[in-house]
């Protein structure tokens, strides 16, 4: 046997006491090996980064970790390098069992006469060795495993019958002199924009790298340790340095943070309802606008493309806020995140309201706020639905276009939704609309209007349950009300397009408009 | 390499494990929340008849207010306290 050495000297003699240690964890635990065998037998394994037969056998070994752990042995991983290079080197392995980080002069990996890593050693609850294992040796681990089954009484796992069934280790840096043990340049292989991949930390594009000095640029002297509350789904609390972690992986510019903190304080307003617009089958996700003086002074797109990126402002604000959701609140897909479809705003949907182009008082003002507080207002939102209309002169046409497409929304044969809607109107639109004297209220009123049906008109497809309980000439109006309906001006000077962003459930079981004052100090 | 400064939460990441499972629900009494969804009671009348006369538990209903917001924690204490093991109905 190649790798199994008992009588050689390089490793420790067989059925001796190992001796004991005492490391410290990734996770910052202090653990000495007592503590580790009063949970059972131990499998300590000596690793390092630079070596692939011990990243090899990282990966291998967490294969049949389970399965060692129900007979009664935990693997536990020594290091022989720093933390962040240990987590890297787990994370990269996909290995989750304790991971122990040693340090110069590696001194338990000279009580332990490391000569070559990986070296593994079986030690028994009483910590007594009983075997060890030099570099890779499918046989030798899957022996280990079987000897352990036949002790538990329980079905032995065994190692995947792969290529190569053995494979040398390399020199243990404890066996080194020591000025050989300062590391090696970085392996050349290592890429932060995929490690930021391996870890997790992304929406599925590129990340920026949340350094310390980013996110303290990002706080700007703010208390990191500022808590805004758990995050729903998962209740991750959200420190102001989580967040600010969160907008440096966005990709945002400190300026912005004002901002990214008002829309996560929007969202984790209890009225959003973040925990049940995440975990929904619909397609819905976070909708934010802005208003005020901010917009200008960071500069965000309030105008041509305003909704479809290409300005850093909006579209890092929008994706740092649903970072935010996804990675302290956990609300990733597909384990909290259920949505059937998803919708491409669900990366990042932000934009500014036209306030200068708008013939009417800005939103924040109509929802009471003065016209110098910027706010941001949260919307739980589908993917923008676009209403054409660039030929009727009347306003009464333009409006009834809007009103049908209005109709439609949610589902164009379901009356009432009863849910609070989203109608952006397009400079032109609006223009046409102040001109004839209507208000946004007499523009609501009249969608609401016209996207009202008689309940016999709808002959087919899925009815509401309301419906059921209505004439056949009754009259179902698409909300409760015309308050239902909120309207905003956004977008370029040219073309006659307006969106509707459509809503989640309605009824008040689903989400409420929330709006956030940008505190700017 | 440089630390990162993590957006996560650690403490609330690892999975809350599962509570220990019943060899049988024989006599053991069996919640069935429906989570208010359009056709559940339908599902769960089903369901219960199949409990109670083919295995033998002791079923009780029991309903959040809906399913669009977590259920309150009255009520999932109320279900604790009187449930071997409960059911959750999707639905739909």
């Amino acid at each position: 046997m190649l790798s199994s050495r008992p009588n050689k000297s390089d490793v420790l003699k067989l059925k001796v006491k190992a001796p004991d240690f005492s490391l410290v964890a990734t996770d910052g635990n202090t653990i000495d090996l007592a503590a580790l065998l009063a949970d059972g037998a131990v499998l300590l394994l000596f690793v390092e980064e630079d070596c692939p037969t011990s990243r090899m056998t990282l990966a291998r070994l967490q294969t049949i970790a389970d399965g060692l752990r129900a007979a009664g042995t935990s693997i536990v991983a020594i290091h022989q390098n720093d933390r962040v290079t240990t987590e890297r080197t787990m994370r990269r392995a996909k290995a989750e069992f304790t991971a122990l980080v040693e340090g110069e002069p590696y001194a338990v990996s000279s009580a332990f006469d490391v000569a070559t890593v990986p070296t593994a050693y079986w030690i028994d609850d009483s910590g007594v060795v009983e075997r060890a294992v030099e570099g890779w040796s499918t046989d030798d681990f899957n022996e280990i495993a079987q000897a352990a089954a036949r002790a538990a009484g329980v079905k032995a796992v065994a190692l995947a019958d792969e290529p190569p069934r053995m494979k040398p280790g390399c020199a243990s840096k404890s066996a080194l002199d020591p000025s050989l043990w300062a590391s090696p340049p970085p392996a050349t292989d290592f890429d932060l924009m995929e490690d930021l991949f391996e870890r997790g930390w992304t929406d599925g594009l590129p990340v920026t790298a949340p350094t310390r000095e980013r996110v303290d640029a990002m706080l700007d002297g703010r208390d990191p340790s500022l808590s805004l509350g758990p995050v729903p789904p998962g209740m991750g609390e959200l420190t102001l340095e989580r967040l600010a972690s969160c907008a440096v992986l966005a990709g945002c510019h400190p300026s912005y943070f004002p901002v990214v903190r008002a829309g996560a304080e929007a969202v984790l307003n209890p009225s959003f309802n973040l925990h049940g617009m995440t975990n929904t089958t619909h397609t819905s996700g976070i909708v934010l606008w802005v208003n005020g003086p901010v917009r200008a002074r960071i500069g965000m797109n309030s105008g041509i493309n305003c909704m479809g990126g290409w300005n850093r402002a909006n579209a890092t604000i929008g994706r740092a806020v649903r970072l935010m959701s996804g990675l302290t609140g956990m609300g990733k897909p597909p384990k909290l995140d259920r949505s059937t479809m998803g919708q491409p705003g669900k990366i990042s949907f932000c934009f500014a309201e036209n306030e200068e182009a708008s013939p009417w008082e800005p939103y924040s003002v109509t929802r009471g706020f003065s016209a110098d507080v910027s706010t941001v207002t949260a919307y739980v939102g589908d993917s923008p639905f676009t209403v054409s209309d660039h030929y009727s002169q009347r306003v009464e046409d333009v409006v009834t276009t809007i009103g049908l497409a209005g109709a439609a929304v949610f589902s164009p044969t379901v009356f009432p939704i009863a849910a609070e809607t989203v109608f952006v109107l397009c400079q032109e639109h609006a223009r046409m609309f102040a001109d004839a004297g209507w208000s946004k209220a007499e523009v609501a009123q009249r969608i609401f209007d016209i996207a009202s049906v008689r309940v016999g008109d709808i002959t087919a497809g899925e009815r509401s349950p309301f419906m059921a309980f209505m004439g056949e000439d009754d009259i179902a109006t698409k909300w409760s009300s015309p308050e239902q309906i909120h309207v905003l001006v956004a977008g370029g000077p040219a073309g006659r397009f307006s969106e509707i962003l459509p809503p989640w459930v309605g009824f008040g079981l689903g989400s409420e408009i929330t709006t956030q004052v940008v505190v700017e100090a | 390499m440089e630390d990162l400064v993590s957006p996560f939460d650690e403490s609330v990441m690892d999975p809350h494990p599962p509570a220990p499972r019943l060899d049988s629900i024989h006599g053991k009494r069996v919640s069935l929340l429906s989570i208010s969804k359009p056709k559940s009671a339908e599902f769960l009348d089903a369901l219960e008849q199949v409990l109670t006369s083919e295995h033998g538990a002791i079923v009780s209903r029991v309903q959040k207010p809906t399913f669009t917001r977590p259920a309150p924690a009255d009520l999932v204490d109320e279900i604790t306290e009187v449930s071997d093991a409960v059911i959750e109905a999707l639905a739909d």
